[in-house]
């Protein structure tokens, strides 16, 4: 029994079993830029007193966690290889009697010798202003996903 | 015998049964086991037109990966909707993410059941595939418009095992069936089997 069970797991790894792979080509070439420093600009919202500095901490925070980048800072005088400007803005915005917040983010990331690497705008939103920015940022970190095949 | 009994014997005798009765002037006679037959396919067929919902327990048989999930059906004669909700481990290690469960899969399906017995269920549908790798990125999902097909057998009239197969017809980048890590091909056929339960 035990031997018909271990054909019948080998055969499916071999034919009946298909193979399905998960991968993300990365953006920019973490090899050679592995270290970014995060420069983040926001609105002031009412939920988090100085919005910028919590939105900067937050992007590192993403990056660190899923990103391909072997280091990441958000202190200005740190030499990097890259730096990611961020520049987000908030609107406000009535949904039936929802108030509903759009977030827009422009972001560059551009290397120490100032050659642009990648850059784009992203959109979301939210419940209110911090969630929309939280959203934006969050695309971004999943922009610099590292590298994989599983 | 009244108007029920002759209309059974009728309706469903003379399709189910036809050769089993006789006519004979304008009396319809037909045996006990015909009657007790026509009025069980008359419960089946009756049966067969309410909605119905089946909940199970389906294993993907995919390489390098464990994926087992629930579903859950509903519908009605031919028009069913089929949902699905797994969980993604990878079973191979990984240089690149040191995390074993990598999220969950979902997947919704309008499915159309042309064949429908009492034992046997074929059905064929089009939907959606998604796994939203939540380990590797809160917002990292793939997608794919799928298609599939699936058979069921009723081991009892409640308790069912199925295998379906589906395919890819178009899917996000970061998600390939039928293609290994190392950029091999394999079958883009994915299937799983399961076990039911009719409510």
């Amino acid at each position: 029994m035990k031997t018909k069970l271990l054909l019948g797991l080998v055969l499916c790894s071999h034919v009946g079993c298909a193979p399905m792979t998960f991968s993300n080509e990365p953006v920019i070439n973490f090899e050679q830029y592995r270290s970014v420093k995060v420069s983040v600009d926001a609105p002031e919202t009412r939920e988090v007193p100085n919005t910028s500095t919590y939105a900067r901490r937050y992007l590192r925070d993403q990056l660190q966690l899923s990103s391909g980048f072997s280091s990441v800072t958000i202190e200005p005088s740190q030499n990097t290889d890259v730096t990611i400007v961020v520049d987000v803005s908030t609107f406000p915005r009535l949904e039936g009697d929802q108030l509903q917040y759009d977030a827009r983010a422009t972001f560059a990331t551009i290397t120490s010798r100032g050659v642009v690497l990648d850059e784009g705008i992203i959109e979301d939103d939210g419940y209110n202003a911090t969630e929309s920015i939280e959203d934006v940022l969050d695309e971004i970190a999943l922009r610099y996903t590292k590298p994989y095949r599983l | 015998m009244n108007l029920k009994r002759l209309l059974i014997g009728v309706g469903l005798g003379v399709s189910l049964s036809g050769s089993a009765y006789a006519t004979e002037g304008t009396r319809t006679e037909y045996t006990a086991r015909d009657e007790i037959s026509a009025e069980e396919d008359l419960r089946v067929s009756k049966r067969r037109s309410r909605a119905e919902a089946m909940v199970g327990a389906q294993y993907f048989w995919i390489q390098g990966k464990a994926l087992p999930g629930m579903t859950l059906r509903a519908g009605k004669d031919w028009y069913w909707l089929d949902l699905e909700a797994g969980f993604i481990w990878s079973t191979e290690p990984s240089s690149e993410v040191d995390k074993s469960f990598l999220g969950n899969q979902f997947g919704a399906f309008a499915v159309a059941a042309p064949l429908r017995t009492r034992h046997v269920e074929l059905r064929a549908g089009l939907g959606a595939d998604a796994y939203w790798l939540w380990q590797i990125h809160s917002e990292k999902a793939e997608l794919a418009l799928a298609a599939k097909v699936a058979v069921h057998g009723w081991v009892t009239p409640r308790i069912g095992v199925f295998a379906s197969a589906r395919a890819h017809l178009l899917s996000t980048e970061g998600l390939e069936l039928g293609t290994n890590r190392n950029g091999t091909q394999g079958s883009p056929v994915l299937l799983t089997t399961g076990v039911e339960w009719k409510f």
